[in-house]
């Protein structure tokens, strides 16, 4: 279940991949977009990446940071959201730049971007203007509202959304503010969406010869993954909110003890989830703690459930002085779920993602060597694979212009030269 | 039907869903782009209908609201497949599926004979998904899941929640939708690739992996570890970036905000108009409108985290003279990057979703009443995400699906 065997150059070899003979032209930028080239690019799709050198992607910019090369080249986040892809640099405003872009349109099968509504038409990009041109190009438009309505072309982020699709109001303490925006979460999540409904398309394009357009709103997409919030309301007049670490069961007993409990060292925690009376038994059993068997608060789940204040504070008791690895171990031995939160140190020792070969390094055009990884659906015949590192800002101009646009070398020194390809830091 | 849809993308898929919880939205997403979904329960009932909320708060089979959310648009059958005669029939379906999604314990399968490993010669062309806490193999392959260990596990659960507190979970299960999506790209994808080439496949999707994939990618937060030597924490309604922590989410008067990266474009206007309530305080000083976090370029002011802590300071007393409404009426007149933070209640009411019909009506027999919920995901201009079929009863399509089986003689 690794990736695909490795070439001598150190990328791994590709061609057996499930989308290997897929062409993907990525005009997006920050992370939504990216993701969904970055996520084909794993399961082997010819991914271009095209930029601006004049008006940068935002995430060059975004730690964290590698600490050598040129600037624009550092950001590790750039990187994440651009593993596997090939990158340009052209001036889409460059009349010669714009035929590089119908070169571009013609080669794909998929175009992703996340201009604000509109904005593709300028350059005759939009879906129309491709359709003409190629009738069966699929565009997978990624926005925070979508491609209509009044709040269309209202500007901000993914962090935004996580507080307006209710996202936010769903994750903290009952006495605290909304929470969850450590990292700009809707980000993360759309692009799968976005992944799924191209390859749909995709197969639908290869039976029919259709296109099509494909419209993700941010906020359509989060509302989505937030359970049975709607529901709820519609159907009860309960507006769910943030509840620590409970399980929502609206007025049933929920299973306890369930949370995430302090054990050995700064900042350190276990998650515990009892769900019946045999997980419960493993439990006592594992903290040896015997006698809470015998208490009649905890003799039943609903028992457990009533007094589960006066239960997780027992826990974080039992907890504390336990060394959290060592915990997890002998309560999942026991037959109890039972987690370490990992944080970024932890993930990279983990010795499961170790065991599945999640981490990848590949040689980076900037920085010595990018830690890529892995996808975490694993076809097993052709699995998900790291293809290379993401792009120095305009790393394959040549590349693309002469081997997948075919250019003659003169032609593409032309083109150099007056601008349509770009070099960072050129007039 | 929703398959006999020629509109549909995946109209000539079948798809049979044995899942529990980790992985039950999967199907839905692959019913509702038009494949025959067959969710198979056990003649109990999947454990999913006994979690709640429920209708009315009244617990029953057919009144978990959790069920009716991640079964949308699926047919339902039971099927006992601890029994002989049951299994013979879920192979008399396996002929007919080009999908299978299921979310048993590795080697649970096994020892019924009915692993993908024990049908893969049968079936060649058949893709078979198995969604777990961990994968198939390695240390944690019989390790015990649930949500919040897989968001532990997965390296989310550090990221949320409150500093100096323990961190929280989601109250929507968060880390069973990452390895349903996992599941849904994944199986997508084995199958599109089975379509052209007649070899299916097993996909093996984990979801702490896939949970790790919610970290900003392919490496956007273990790259503080692995680039910068350091590890982010939770920052509670601010973002973490490492070297610094913004403020995102700001209390005002009726509830909270959501406000961009806090020196933003719109920053030299918000200062206007906290000037205009006499609210600016030191933000006054025009060295404010062209401040920083990030290394500063010519004309700008490079401002440190204490600074911006007390501008964010400054901000928030001032959000706090206002309701939701009347700030967005301001984000409106002057272009402010913010956004009302909203439950669901205020989302049914969101012009931008009405003006895009995005919330469906599903009528629920069993509960006598229509139930609303969020539409598609995705907008698909030629072959429509449909939300509009609900979740299935008990045994409610036994006899379509399993009646021509029976006839055989080998149903019980």
């Amino acid at each position: 279940v690794r990736g695909a065997p490795e070439r001598a150059d150190g990328r791994a070899a590709h061609d057996s991949g499930a989308l290997s003979h897929v062409k993907v032209l990525d005009l997006s930028w920050v992370a939504a977009g990216p993701l969904v080239g970055a996520i084909f690019a794993q399961y082997g799709a010819t991914v271009v990446k095209v930029e601006s050198a004049v008006r940068l992607d935002v995430a060059r910019s975004s730690p964290p940071m590698a600490k050598e090369g040129r600037a624009i080249d550092r950001s590790g986040y750039f990187a994440a959201m651009n593993l596997g892809k090939l990158g340009v640099a052209v001036d889409i405003n460059n009349p010669r730049g714009t035929e590089v872009m119908r070169r571009l349109v013609d080669w794909a099968d998929i175009v992703i971007e996340g201009f604000t509504p509109g904005t593709l038409a300028r350059w005759g990009l939009d879906y129309d203007s491709l359709s003409t041109r190629k009738p069966d190009i699929i565009l997978i438009s990624m926005t925070l509202q979508g491609q209509t309505g009044p709040s269309a072309t209202v500007p901000g982020y993914g962090l935004q959304v996580h507080g307006m699709s209710g996202m936010g109001t769903l994750i903290g303490w009952p006495d605290g503010p909304p929470t969850g925006v450590t990292l700009a979460y809707p980000d993360y999540i759309v692009p799968m969406f976005a992944a799924f409904a191209g390859i749909a398309a995709l197969d639908h394009r290869d039976r029919t010869g259709e296109g099509q357009h494909i419209d993700v709103s941010q906020m359509e997409a989060m509302i989505n993954v937030t359970g049975t919030a709607i529901a709820d309301y519609d159907v009860n007049g309960r507006t769910q909110l943030r509840d620590g670490n409970r399980l929502l069961a609206g007025e049933a007993p929920r299973a306890a003890p369930h949370g995430v409990y302090p054990v050995r060292g700064e900042d350190r925690w276990i998650t515990i989830a009892v769900t019946n009376d045999e997980e419960w038994r493993a439990f006592c059993d594992v903290l040896g703690k015997g006698d809470w068997l015998a208490d009649g608060r905890f003799a039943t789940n609903d028992d457990r459930s009533t007094h589960d204040n006066e239960l997780d504070e027992l826990v974080a008791d039992a907890t504390s002085n336990r060394e959290g690895r060592e915990l997890m171990v002998a309560l999942q031995r026991g037959g109890v779920p039972a987690g370490i939160a990992l944080d970024q140190e932890g993930l990279g020792s983990d010795p499961q993602l170790r065991h599945r070969g999640h981490f990848v390094p590949v040689p980076h055009g900037g920085w010595g060597e990018q830690l890529g990884e892995l996808f975490g659906a694993r076809l097993l015949e052709t699995p998900p694979a790291v293809q290379r590192a993401a792009p120095t800002l305009a790393q394959h101009n040549e590349h693309v212009g002469r081997e997948i646009l075919g250019f003659s070398q003169d032609e593409f020194d032309a083109l150099l030269a007056e601008g349509a390809f770009e070099l960072y830091g050129a007039d | 039907m929703a398959s006999a849809d020629e509109r549909s993308a995946l109209s000539p898929y079948r798809v049979l869903d044995l899942t529990t919880e980790i992985g039950q939205y999967a199907g839905r997403m692959f019913a509702e782009m038009g494949a025959d979904v067959i969710k198979i329960e056990p003649p109990g009932g999947d454990d999913v209908r006994r979690v709640g909320p429920f209708a009315e708060d009244t617990p029953g089979v057919e009144r978990s609201l959790l069920w009716m959310v991640l079964n949308a648009g699926k047919r339902g059958v039971t099927l006992d497949i601890e029994s002989e005669v049951h299994r013979s029939q879920f192979k008399h379906l396996l002929a007919s599926a080009d999908l299978v999604i299921e979310s048993s314990a590795p080697g649970a399968l096994r020892t019924l004979g009915i692993d993908y490993d024990d049908l893969r010669e049968e079936f060649p062309k058949l893709v078979w998904v198995s969604v777990t806490g961990f994968g198939q193999d390695g240390p944690y392959r019989d390790y015990k899941w649930s949500d919040v260990v897989g968001l532990a596990l997965g390296g989310m659960l550090y990221l949320w929640g409150e500093p100096g507190r323990a961190p929280t979970r989601a109250l929507a299960s968060q880390a069973y939708y990452h390895a349903s999506l996992g599941a849904a790209v994944g199986g997508m994808t084995a199958v599109y690739h089975a379509r052209r080439t007649g070899r299916g496949q097993r996909v093996d999707v984990s979801m702490q992996e896939m949970v790790t994939f919610t970290l900003a990618g392919f490496g956007g937060i273990t790259g503080y570890w692995t680039l910068e030597g350091r590890n982010i924490t939770r920052a509670g309604p601010a973002i973490n970036l490492g070297a610094m922590v913004s403020r995102v989410i700001f209390p005002c008067k009726d509830g909270h905000v959501a406000v961009s990266t806090l020196f933003g474009p719109h920053f030299p206007r918000l200062i206007d108009l906290m000037k205009r309530d006499g609210a600016a305080d030191f933000l006054a000083d025009d060295k404010w409108k062209t401040a920083t976090r990030f290394t500063a370029m010519p004309g700008q002011w490079q401002c440190t985290q204490e600074d911006a802590d007390a501008a964010e300071g400054v901000l928030e007393r001032w959000l706090e003279r206002y309701t939701r409404a009347e700030i967005m009426q301001m984000v409106r007149e002057h272009e402010l990057m913010i956004f009302a933070v909203q439950t669901a209640p205020e989302n049914l009411e969101s012009e931008q979703l009405k003006s895009r019909d995005y919330f469906r009506n599903i009528r629920h027999k069993a509960i006598g009443r229509e139930v609303a919920f969020p539409g598609p995901p995705v907008v698909l201009s030629k072959t429509p995400w449909r939300v509009d079929r609900r979740a299935p009863t008990l045994g409610e399509d036994n006899d379509e699906v399993l009646g021509p089986i029976s006839a055989t003689g080998e149903r019980s």
